[in-house]
């Protein structure tokens, strides 16, 4: 996997979640990841793709590999036009959730992966950036 | 004074034992009479006598006054003169001899003695002040120092040879010349003109001492670092008359201080390359523990490694695997255990899973929380975990961070966790020596 | 389409659904009703969920799997999920998942022997 790879999953059907399940799975594995961790940044892109795909219909993920002197990463972007988050502080709670789902799919992500961060505006859309790290000398 | 020898001249026999006479009965000593002007002179050699009475009018070649003028220049006794009258020629050539006194006949006895006492008198005072004057000089001469002397005006009157050696000026040359013509001086390092010592002396009537740094530019152009002091010259009323200066050469010393400096500065030099050395080597073993503390730290990230591969979870009965948790239990090492854990309880079918936590020097809410997940993890493969180790110490501290073990199988001992490992497998121990 | 392939097998009193490696939503929803229709139908003692193929495990398969368990409780029966990897359940312990009133068991052999006689391993 080149240093600077990256690709772009657009997510507008139920079946997009299992698309971008793959790719992630393949990227990591392919950084090397061990197999706990591709299922963690797999299982955080299942819930993040599900979210943009519930809450906005659509919109797309972007992936990217990571270069660090020490680390090799992975990051992942999910981009949405939909309705947009009004409190972030409230469905960063766990146990928050409008479609009575369990209201872990965000909280849960960021403790699967490294880094977190989330931007919206309501009426606008979301933004969710995930980011994970693998030491080099492992 | 008494016994004072006085050599009467007179050609006029009956006046010379008359004045004789005199003298003798006043307590002087007459030891002889001359008649002529060559024979005074004879006869001052012969008797040396401590004062000469001269009569001008001699008969003869030789008047009173040459004989006199001969007399002061051969010795040193002082002659006063007796005249009945003088022309004013005689007169004039009488005063160029410096006589001690006139007597004029005719003379009263006391103005006798009064006039011969005044010259004796004098001319001891003279003496000794040429005696002090040629020590004075004397010395001056002889003494290392430099000395010149100027008087009210800053004229040059005296120097002595040390003084004409360092300016190059003879004292011939420089008498009457402004010191500042042959005393020039400069500071070393700014090398403007310094302060003239003289200068101030007059202005200040005090002694003034040199500024360091002096430099004497002598009359070659010559450079020699002097150090000095002016002292004002005073007569008895406090008028200051002049000044003199004494100043010695100082170039060896300034020679030594300088190459003591100079020694100081390689020492100095020597100290900062030794110390510049020293911190290179201090560099040097700065990059070193550095390379050695990386190199540390690989070995500890070895050792770390080693230590999680090595952790062994191991499988103690069929159905039962076991971990010992040493040490603190880092995110990282907590994600590998529970890692290594929970393979190991697939690949051997385990239900139980003894975590013994004896090892562990503390818990904090972290490792508790880790400690929480493992054993959550491992219920969701469908075993049970048996937290072994629990010492007193452990327990308060989990109690106290609200970590709720109420529903996870704790023992204090690994062998009472192991038989409850046992127990949930329905298994039961017994003493064999005791069974039926 | 996967939903196609996950069936749901009756092995005496025990219903078996072998769960394949990546499911999507469609396929878990339409098992939970193919569930609770063999529940219904062969009065059996339990469901035996194995999951050993699954790779992935989040937040809406864990609530369905745990929902499907509480409605088969309901129903007198039990749910065993069995199998799960090591790192489907590191990542479902991190996620925060919790399966309900599911029991787990290291394999589906052990989760047979679970819905007859729970916790039972005999020698
Ligand atoms: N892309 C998005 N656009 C708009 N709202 C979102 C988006 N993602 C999440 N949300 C809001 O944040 C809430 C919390 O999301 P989260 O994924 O944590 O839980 P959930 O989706 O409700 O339930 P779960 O993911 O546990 O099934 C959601 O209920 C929804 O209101
Ligand atoms: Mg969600």
């Amino acid at each position: 996997m080149s240093a600077d790879a990256h690709g772009e999953i657009i997510i507008d059907k139920e079946i997009d979640i299992i698309v971008v399940r793959k790719t992630v799975r393949d990227v990591a594995a392919k950084l090397n990841f061990g197999i706990t961790d591709v299922t963690r940044i797999v299982t955080a892109a299942s819930e993040l793709a599900r979210n943009v795909f519930l809450y906005a219909g659509s919109g797309v993920m972007k992936w990217r590999v990571l270069n660090s002197s020490v680390a090799v990463g992975m990051e992942l972007i999910f981009i949405d036009h939909g309705p947009g988050i009004a409190d972030l502080e409230q469905v960063m709670h766990e146990g928050y959730s409008s479609s009575g789902g369990l209201g872990l799919g965000l909280p849960g992500s960021r403790r699967l992966m490294d880094e977190l961060e989330i931007t919206s505006q309501v009426g606008k859309g979301t933004t969710v950036t995930i980011k994970k790290w693998r030491r080099r000398y492992q | 004074m008494h016994n004072a020898k006085i050599l009467i001249v007179e050609d006029e026999g009956i006046e010379a034992l008359d004045l004789q006479n005199r003298l003798i009965a006043q307590g002087y000593t007459v030891p002889d009479i001359a008649a002529t002007g060559e024979e005074a002179v004879k006869k001052t050699e012969e008797a040396s006598p401590d004062l000469v009475l001269m009569d001008i009018m001699l008969h003869g070649e030789v008047d009173g006054v040459t004989a006199a003028e001969q007399i002061r220049a051969r010795f040193d006794i002082p002659v006063i003169y007796i005249t009945a009258y003088a022309d004013e020629d005689t007169l004039q050539r009488a005063k160029i001899t410096e006589p001690y006194g006139y007597l004029v006949k005719p003379f009263r006895e006391r103005e006798l003695y009064v006039t011969i006492d005044m010259a004796l008198y004098k001319h001891k005072m003279e003496k000794k002040l040429r005696e002090r004057e040629k020590w004075f000089a004397t010395t001056l001469r002889s003494i290392g120092d430099a000395v010149i002397a100027t008087d009210h005006n800053g004229l040059v009157t005296f120097m002595n040879p040390v003084a004409e050696k360092l300016t190059g000026w003879k004292l011939e040359e420089s008498q009457n010349k402004k010191l500042t013509d042959i005393f020039n001086i400069i500071n070393l390092y700014s090398r403007k003109p310094a302060e003239n010592p003289v200068t101030r002396v007059l202005v200040e009537g005090l002694t003034v001492d040199l500024a360091n740094h002096t430099i004497l530019i002598a009359r070659d152009g010559t450079e020699i670092a002097i150090d000095d002091s002016a002292a004002p010259i005073k007569d008895d009323k406090g008028n200051i008359t002049g000044v003199v200066l004494a100043f010695h050469d100082i170039t060896e010393r300034k020679q030594a201080e300088e190459a003591l400096r100079k020694s100081y500065e390689e020492l100095d030099a020597r100290v900062k390359e030794r110390t510049a050395e020293l911190e290179k080597l201090n560099q040097a073993l700065r990059v070193e523990i550095e390379e050695r503390k990386q190199a540390e730290e690989i070995i500890s990230r070895q050792t770390q490694e080693i230590i999680e591969v090595s952790t062994p979870v191991i499988q103690i009965w069929e159905g039962i695997v076991s971990v010992p948790l040493i040490g603190t239990l880092d995110s990282m090492r907590a994600q590998q255990l529970m890692e290594q854990l929970l393979e190991k309880i697939v690949a051997t079918g385990s239900l139980v899973a003894l975590l013994d936590v004896t090892g562990v020097p503390a818990i904090d809410s972290k490792t508790a929380r880790h400690l929480l997940e493992t054993i959550s993890a491992v219920r969701l493969l469908g075993a049970e975990v048996v937290l072994t180790g629990i010492r007193p110490a452990i327990a308060r501290t989990l109690a106290q961070l609200g970590v709720d073990l109420s529903n996870v199988n704790t023992r204090s001992s690994f062998s009472a966790g192991l038989l409850h490992a046992l127990t949930l497998l329905k298994l039961r121990v017994v003493n064999l020596d005791c069974a039926d | 389409m996967t939903s196609e392939s996950i069936s749901v097998i009756r092995i005496h009193d025990v219903l078996l659904v072998t769960m394949p490696p990546d499911p999507d939503d469609t396929s878990v929803t339409i098992l939970q009703e193919k569930v609770l229709n063999a529940m219904e139908r062969y009065r059996v003692k339990g469901l035996v969920l194995d999951i050993s193929a699954v790779q992935t495990m989040d937040s809406f398969f864990a609530r369905v799997v745990a929902e499907t368990a509480q409605m088969v409780v309901l129903m007198g029966g039990k749910t065993v999920i069995a199998g799960m990897q090591p790192s489907v359940a590191i990542t479902a312990t991190q996620l925060g998942l919790t399966l309900g009133g599911a029991l787990t068991a290291l394999n589906a052999d052990l989760a047979l022997d679970m819905i007859s006689d729970t916790f039972r391993r005999g020698r």
